[in-house]
């Protein structure tokens, strides 16, 4: 009985210490964690938390912005520490999209490697960087999507002839007719959306 | 005053303010009094309140009160069957966990096992123990029933049991089939389609034979399985009741009976010599029986038959209690130190999504059915139905056609013993190498004459050569040793290399195409 008493002890001893280090990953060794807690450390008021975006429409649940804390919904983002950065504002927003549709990766996973999706048995990994404009495919299948750069300079000449003084694009502008009638310009922001 | 004497009124017992005094103590005595009438009289403290308390106790009283010292040695069973059960256990709390999340729904089903693995509180340490304990209860069962066979414990009385245990062989391959299924990723899916086609492996026969119309096992098998024509939503609603409800029900009813019988049949099984070879009970034992009794006795009119210890006193017995429990629960916390830590070590397997339209290649069953793909491989009938029911039907028959006494409880008892059982360990690898190498070197009979019939294949196909060459030995050895169950030894001996030996063949040596490799880097990368 003796033997089977200390083996007791031991195993029991073990599993303990096995708990133990299975409680430390769990709740320290995060990689997400890690991140927020740097986010902490610069000023950003911030709980220590799993965030998502949830589309139900786009079958989407991003965890991106657990670690890309700044592009969660609601909160400001640290400018210039490039993972804590707000969103740049391309007309879509993050809130309203997920991130996976435009960027690929696996949203529902919570480590770096996971996420952005270059591991095995991943089928679609991020986009790179600079391919990032070719995730637009992926609702945009009707139309003839332009460069990033021709995007652009449309953006830039929409703003330089104040075309947004009478038409309506993406929330922003246009004007009401005095007396009723309508908008003085149609609206532009779906032009060449519906096939 | 205020009529308390009136008539009709209650008179106070005692004093005034005793109903409230006693009250107070009641109160007090609360937790005392829960603790006795829980425990039937409070925690045991000597040999003899501990024995009345296992007596006493609906999950204590499946062991019997006290146990002869030979089954506490650890070489007599070396924990394994209480290994089984404690990963079984382990398998039950974890897969009650995982089903607060998953969600038996193609797609979805894999998305909340990346849930689990990603968000779920610890969802992926549980996953990983779940994992872990099911493969090590496979193994467990296995190997126990190795050590049942080789001290020779399924001889009478207890044929009966062995087959329960057969009976929980299968229910415990049943069940890690079933869970294959749930997470709905590329190695679950193809591996259920390689399952399902061999349940519907008798086709080939009667396909050879012109009647799969009007007379077709092989596609009700598939059907009754699958609950569709394909692997889809059917089939893995299908598995997971069977996984999460029947299967466990199944297993903890044979369990209980498993127990149940070992007990009445006696204990554990040990040699007729066990108490000479202990040696003398412990000096502060004092002998019950000083002379062997003149007459059995039984139990007239209640049970039949002689009680198992009539004559025997009860020296040679410890109390279960702490005794037996010490050991029980040294093994059930061991099992689950494996676990645990093989949980931290490795993840368990998700692949990618379940894609019907793009097979795995090669697809392979799970680990402890890859011997079967093997046959199957040879013959999708032999390998799938025909040798494993000769199998189990010469593991079930062993019991009552080995009727000898020489060599019970003993490890490789029998004639022969050791020695046999290495030569037999031999014979067993090196037949199945032999055949195995002379198939994939020369290929067989298809490759030799295109036009042969299937008839002739399915009966002569290096898996049915092998059984054959098994069954050959085994019965030269009956003659040999003019002996039964040198022939059993023999035979499961034999079994058991081909079975690791086709397993390990099917895990690593097998690659695209069920074609031949060396090693898994030698696949043709396309």
């Amino acid at each position: 009985m003796r033997a089977n008493k200390l083996l007791l002890l031991c195993s029991s001893l073990g599993v303990l210490a096995l708990l133990v280090v299975a409680m430390a990953q769990e709740n320290f060794l995060k990689e997400w964690r890690r991140i927020q807690m740097t986010a902490q450390a610069r000023g950003e008021e911030l709980d220590s938390r799993l965030r998502q975006i949830v589309v139900p429409a786009l079958h989407v649940s991003d965890r991106c912005v657990t670690c890309h804390v700044g592009m969660a919904p609601g909160e400001q983002g640290l400018v210039g520490v490039p993972i804590l950065a707000p969103h740049p504002n391309v007309g879509h927003d993050p809130a309203a999209f997920g991130c996976t549709i435009c960027h690929g990766g696996q949203g529902r996973a919570t480590d770096q490697a996971d996420a952005h999706g270059a591991v095995p048995f991943w089928p679609s990994p991020m986009l790179p960087r600079e391919f990032t404009s070719a995730g637009c495919g992926s609702c945009h299948t009707h139309l003839r999507v332009p460069d990033l750069a021709q995007l652009r300079q449309g953006q830039a000449l929409i703003e330089q002839y104040d075309c947004l003084a009478c038409h309506r694009l993406n929330q922003r502008g246009g004007t009401l007719r005095p007396g009723g009638g309508g908008m003085e310009g149609p609206d532009l922001s779906r032009v060449e959306a519906t096939g | 005053m205020n009529g308390t004497g009136a008539p009709g009124t209650h008179r106070p017992i005692g004093p005034r303010g005793e109903a409230l005094r006693r009250f107070l103590d009641n109160l007090r005595q609360v937790p005392r009094r829960f603790r006795e009438s829980a425990l039937r009289g409070g925690l045991p403290h000597t040999d003899r309140s501990r024995s009345s308390f296992v007596f006493g106790n609906v999950f204590l009283h499946l062991h019997a009160v006290r146990t002869h010292r030979w089954s506490l040695r650890w070489s007599t069973t070396w924990g394994l069957g209480v290994t089984a059960m404690a990963a079984f256990l382990i398998t039950l709390v974890t897969g009650v966990l995982l089903m607060f999340y998953y969600k038996p729904y193609p797609d979805v089903a894999y998305q909340s096992i990346k849930d689990i693995h990603f968000v779920v509180p610890t969802g992926r340490f549980i996953r990983n123990i779940h994992r872990w304990a099911a493969n090590l209860m496979v193994v467990a069962v296995l190997v126990h029933m190795a050590r049942t066979f080789y001290t020779a414990a399924y001889r009478a009385p207890r044929e009966y049991n062995w087959l329960i245990g057969m009976g929980l062989l299968v229910t415990t391959l049943g069940l890690s089939f079933t869970g294959y299924l749930l997470p709905w990723d590329q190695l679950a899916y193809w591996a259920i389609t390689i399952g399902a086609n061999i349940a519907s492996s008798p086709r080939e026969v009667t396909d050879a034979l012109g009647i799969t119309g009007y007379f077709d096992p092989g596609g009700l098998q598939r059907l009754l399985l699958l609950g569709s024509d394909v692997v889809g939503e059917e089939a893995l609603i299908r598995f997971y009741l069977l996984h999460v409800m029947i299967l466990p029900l199944v297993l903890t009813a044979l369990a209980a009976v498993h127990f149940w019988r070992i007990r009445k049949d006696g204990g554990l099984v040990r040699p007729a010599d066990a108490d000479r070879r202990l040696g003398p009970p412990p000096g502060d034992v004092y002998p019950v029986f000083t002379e062997a009794p003149a007459k059995t006795y039984h139990l007239a009119a209640i049970v039949r038959g002689r009680t198992p210890a009539v004559g025997d006193g009860p020296e040679q017995t410890l109390p279960s209690m702490p005794h037996l429990f010490y050991a029980e629960a040294a093994v059930f916390m061991l099992t689950i130190f494996v676990c645990v830590g093989l949980a931290l070590l490795a993840d368990a397997p998700l692949k990618e999504l379940a894609n019907p339209t793009v097979p795995e290649n090669p697809a392979k069953a799970p680990w402890y059915f890859l011997g079967l793909q093997e046959l199957v491989s040879f013959s999708a009938f032999m390998g799938g139905v025909g040798i494993p029911t000769i199998v189990m039907v010469g593991l079930g028959l062993i019991p009552y056609l080995d009727r000898e006494e020489a060599g019970t409880g003993e490890w490789f008892g029998g004639p022969g013993g050791g020695r046999l059982v290495l030569q037999a360990v031999v014979v067993g690898l090196g037949a199945a190498v032999a055949v195995e190498a002379f198939a994939i070197q020369f290929g067989w009979l298809r490759e030799w004459f295109p036009s042969i019939p299937q008839p002739v294949i399915t009966a002569i196909n290096p898996g049915t050569v092998l059984t054959a060459i098994y069954a050959a030995y085994s019965l030269w050895l009956v003659k040999r040793y003019n002996s039964t169950r040198a022939g059993a030894l023999g035979l499961f001996t034999c079994f058991l290399c081909g079975f690791v030996l086709l397993t390990a063949i099917g895990t690593h040596f097998r690659g695209p195409n069920w074609a031949f490799y060396w090693s898994p880097a030698d696949w043709p990368v396309h």
